[in-house]
């Protein structure tokens, strides 16, 4: 036993119950402790334990080991960002702005640049938690990034590298990020990877499989996509798994699925133009609405509601789910009319709500801009959309470009066709107007900046310090901070009235500090070091 | 006289603080704002029916505000500073208005009185100043060493309880007993031997290794008591030294009036500790040529900024002052003689035995040594089963620590190339402060 563990286990005890004894040494700390006067117990341990534990501390030397360190890191081609882009991506990982994080991310990577290496951790612990992020950073992080990365488990994701092997072994982000590009550049030998291994991957997984195939989506793809589809027997049993393949056969106008809907759905609608009145369509309803989908092996019908609100009724929803897999031009080419008079001939009639919610699930499930346009800015269908969830209208434009999505709502600001009273406290943005806006997650276009900013600083005027704006408005100011086009920023925070409701005021400051942070944190990356 | 947006950040004394007055830092907020070249001012509208009135004295810096909050800098002065480093020029350079010209006025005044007290004290030959609270009036010192003897004489008492039932019956006392010993202390004028009997108490609460960690400080505790019952004869400055321990603290004013040490110091790390009524931060200094290692303490309630405005990472021209001690540390400045500018890294230990042979010597020399700073030029940070460590060129490991803190960041910035690493050594572990990469600075 050492010296060191005699004196500790005589001052765990105690020196009440036993006596300090240490062997004779001629050790410099031996001699030392000879010096203690042994007749004074608790004197000489306590003397002991100074002289003992400073020798240990003062004696202490370091372990070695002989494993070798992980290899250097090669030098990075790409340059650092400047000191002053490094403090604002500090502040944004500390919690402030955090919203403009993305949109930082993409400049630092456009203008060529890396983010300083003391920031790569805590980025990627931030991109780790929020997938979106992740091919932000993989553009910005440079090789130090992809080397730190390598040696943290929770940050594989970064640096992960897609081999041959990757589809045996790898985990889902890696798989999926490999089928995409696969798809994307030889779209038949995606289809046979998946092949391959079908039978036995999760039911979760197939379906984010076959999300990849709308890119190089071809007639080449209906037997594997029919092969998921059920018909009387067999088929995918996970119902996700073969919705998905459904909405894909039915992008192939030329597919089985596709032909046998038009052929199925189109009798069943019929535009009247009676002597009296205007323009209705009258709808051939089946009476044995299950029977009709069985006979006509069109389950995708039947069984995947769209809506499971509304009192619409058995029939009535069957008819929108019917009505939402055909492609609305196809009514308009049936009966030569525009979608405006589609939609008011819809709206005369007995189905009129379930024919709209139709369209409008047509509408967002092909594209189909012209009758978005419509959709957007007909009043009746204006209404449909407001009391709608907003999943609704994430689903009407999630296939429209920017470009003609910027043009619709620029359009509706303009003051649309829209009449009746507006809301004072809203103004054009009403709720169905603020979703479509944060539909548009790029920057948006200097005229919608304008037309938007503008919309709400008339707003406020008009109703001055009495009355607060409606809470969807103030509270969608925060995400138009960081869409507006940060260019002009200085015009966008000019001319706000003074006076102003005080529930209004906090998230007006909001929206005006992040764009004020927009513009300098954007520019500050393109800046020289010198003229900071 | 420039500053940075982080220096100005760093006067602050809490994030919340921080956010609040980078809030303020537009034009928009301030309807009025003028400067000339001592001063900058503005009106900011608050909540209330008046615009406050803030202002600032850009020679030291200082700050004043008509706002009721009692913080300095409050958020308005912050926002002001912050305003004037970025936009300065947009700031029109006016005649001050009378409230400016008054308080510029009023602190003119002051400093010149103080300068006056300076200067009647320097003429009567360097004779201590007439102060009420000195320490050198004989009647006043021996009543306060009468108190420590008693409060120590307690001390040992409880000590030797202590070691006479054991430390197993000491770990289950309840929280009393350590507290009334600490608060008797304090009444016995010894404040840091009443913090070190705290410590002790939290020491046999932590989990593993409780009992080398308790015993040693027992140790340091009774060689206090030792080394004060023989103080007056033991050299001057280790008697500096147990006053130190005792926690006596020594005006800046009193520090010896010779020569201080002139030299190119460089900022290498700083930390600061935020307790409930009191901040400290530990700035640490190297020299250039000199090579010494060199501690600035500065002290605030909590809530109040701290003085320090020199950051890690750069180096000036100044000339030190030592406090009095066997292995001198602590120091304050006494004069600068350069604005402080980025620099590089300053040497330091070669490898991990250097530095740990140093601590040695600095613990020989003052058993009382909490932190000591560990300047290791090459090191590279490794990590082995979820602990960090650094490794020297010969293969020599030093465990960072205590929490883990920082070690992604320093791997990092290292790429595996060795960097130069700044930290406090407790004996321990190595807390890491900053590290020069590349030719950077950053701070951990």
């Amino acid at each position: 036993m050492t010296t060191w563990q005699n004196i500790l286990g005589v001052a765990a005890i105690g020196t009440g119950r036993q006596e300090l004894t240490l062997p004779p040494s001629d050790s410099l700390l031996g001699r030392a402790l000879k010096g203690l006067d042994a007749s004074d117990r608790e004197g000489a341990l306590l003397g002991a334990v100074a002289l003992a534990s400073l020798h240990r501390q003062a004696g202490l030397r370091a372990a070695t080991d002989n494993l070798p360190p992980p290899e250097a890191c090669d030098a990075d081609q790409l340059p650092r960002c400047n000191a002053a882009a490094g403090r604002h991506l500090a502040r944004m990982l500390g919690g402030e702005f955090k919203e403009v994080l993305p949109e930082w991310l993409a400049a630092l990577g456009r203008a060529g640049l890396r983010v300083p290496e003391e920031h790569l951790p805590a980025l990627f612990d931030r991109a780790t938690k929020t997938r979106v992020l992740r091919p932000l950073v993989l553009e910005v992080m440079g090789k130090r990034g992809r080397w730190l990365a390598a040696q943290n488990e929770a940050w594989g994701w970064a640096s992960a590298d897609l081999g041959p092997d990757t589809w045996e072994t790898g985990g889902i982000e890696e798989r999926l990020s490999l089928l995409r590009s696969l798809r994307a550049t030889d779209p038949r030998a995606g289809r046979k990877l998946l092949l391959s291994t079908w039978k036995s991957e999760y039911a979760k997984d197939r379906e984010a499989f076959l999300q990849t195939f709308i890119v190089g989506l071809s007639d080449e793809d209906e037997p594997f996509l029919q092969e998921a589809m059920p018909y009387m027997f067999g088929g995918d049993r996970s119902v996700s798994v073969w919705l998905t393949a459904g909405e894909l056969l039915l992008q192939l106008p030329s597919s089985r699925l596709a032909r046998r809907v038009l052929e199925q759905v189109s009798p069943l609608l019929s535009y009247q133009e009676p002597a009296q009145g205007g323009a209705l369509i009258e709808v051939n309803m089946p009476d044995d609405i299950k029977a009709w989908t069985f006979q006509n092996r069109l389950h995708i019908v039947a069984w995947y509601p769209v809506t499971n609100d509304l009192n619409l009724g058995e029939k009535g929803k069957w008819l929108l789910d019917a009505v939402s897999w055909v492609p609305p031009a196809l009514w308009c080419r049936q009966w030569s009319k525009s979608p405006a008079e589609v939609l008011d001939a819809a709206l005369n009639g007995e189905w009129g709500e379930a024919l709209a919610r139709g369209f409008i699930e047509a509408a967002g499930r092909y594209g189909d801009e012209e009758w978005v346009e419509t959709l957007v800015l007909e009043e009746r269908t204006r209404h449909v959309l407001t009391k709608s969830v907003f999943r609704v209208i994430a689903r009407l434009v999630s296939k429209i470009p920017a470009e003609r999505l910027d043009a619709i709502i620029i359009k509706d600001l303009a003051g649309g066709k829209r009449e009746g009273r507006l809301d004072e406290r809203e103004g054009w943005l009403d709720e169905a107007a603020v979703h479509l806006l944060l539909e548009l997650s790029q920057e948006w276009s200097d005229e919608l900046s304008r037309a938007v900013v503008g919309a709400v600083k008339h707003t406020l005027k008009e109703i001055r310090g009495t009355k607060a704006l409606l809470w969807h408005l103030s509270d969608a100011l925060r995400q138009f901070a960081s869409r507006v086009s940060h260019e002009l920023a200085d015009e966008l925070s000019a001319d706000w009235p003074q006076e102003m409701h005080e529930m209004s005021r906090k998230p007006v400051e909001g929206f005006l500090s992040i764009i004020a942070f927009r513009r300098d944190a954007l520019r500050a990356i393109v800046k020289e070091e010198a003229e900071l | 006289m420039s500053f940075s947006p982080e220096q100005i950040i760093a006067l602050v004394p809490d994030a919340p603080s921080a956010r609040a007055g980078r809030a303020l830092a537009t034009a928009r907020k301030w309807p009025a704002l003028g400067c000339d070249e001592r001063a900058v001012w503005g009106e900011c509208q608050g909540s209330g029916k008046e615009p406050y009135r803030t202002q600032i004295d850009l020679t030291e810096p200082a700050f004043r505000c008509t706002c009721p909050s009692r913080k300095l800098p409050c958020k308005h002065a912050l926002g002001l500073f912050l305003l004037f480093a970025a936009e300065g020029q947009s700031f029109e350079r006016r005649d001050r208005p009378a409230w400016v010209a008054e308080w510029l006025e009023k602190r003119d005044r002051r400093s010149q009185r103080a300068r006056k007290k300076e200067a009647a004290e320097a003429s009567n030959g360097g004779a201590p100043p007439k102060r009420k609270r000195a320490a050198t009036k004989p009647g006043r010192a021996s009543d306060r060493h009468a108190r420590v003897s008693a409060g120590l004489a307690e001390l040992e008492l409880w000590l030797r309880d202590l070691v006479r039932r054991g430390l197993a019956d000491a770990q289950s006392q309840p929280a009393r007993y350590w507290e009334q010993m600490a608060a008797r202390l304090i009444d016995a004028q010894a404040p840091g031997a009443a913090r070190r009997v705290r410590e002790l108490s939290s020491a046999t609460a932590s989990a593993g290794g409780w009992a080398e960690a308790v015993l040693s400080r027992v140790g340091l505790l009774y060689l206090l008591v030792e080394a004060f019952k023989r103080i007056d004869t033991l050299p001057e400055p280790v008697r500096a030294d147990v006053r130190a321990g005792l926690g006596w603290t020594i005006k800046e004013e009193e520090l010896p009036a010779d020569a201080g040490v002139r030299d190119r110091w460089v900022v290498a790390g700083q930390f600061t500790y935020e307790g409930e009524k009191l901040s400290i931060q530990r700035t640490w200094l190297r020299g250039e040529t000199s090579a010494r290692d060199a501690l600035l303490l500065d002290f605030a309630a909590a809530g109040q900024p701290l003085k320090s405005n020199l950051l890690p990472g750069t180096s000036l021209d100044a000339e030190l002052v030592f406090y009095p001690s066997n292995s001198p540390l602590r120091a304050a400045v006494r004069a600068r003689h350069s604005q402080p500018e980025p620099c590089g890294p300053a040497g330091g230990h070669a490898t991990v035995e250097s530095l740990l042979d140093a601590y040695a010597e600095a613990l020989a020399r003052n058993p009382w040594i909490e932190v000591f700073p560990a300047l290791l030029g090459e090191v590279v940070p490794v990590r082995r089963e979820g602990v960090w460590i650094v490794k020297d060129s010969g293969g020599r490991l030093l465990p960072l620590g205590p929490r883990l803190r920082g070690g992604w960041e320093i791997l990092a910035l290292s790429g595996g190339s060795p960097v130069t690493l700044f930290g406090e050594w407790d004996g321990r572990h190595l807390l890491p402060l900053g590290v020069w990469a590349e030719g950077r600075y950053s701070r951990i």
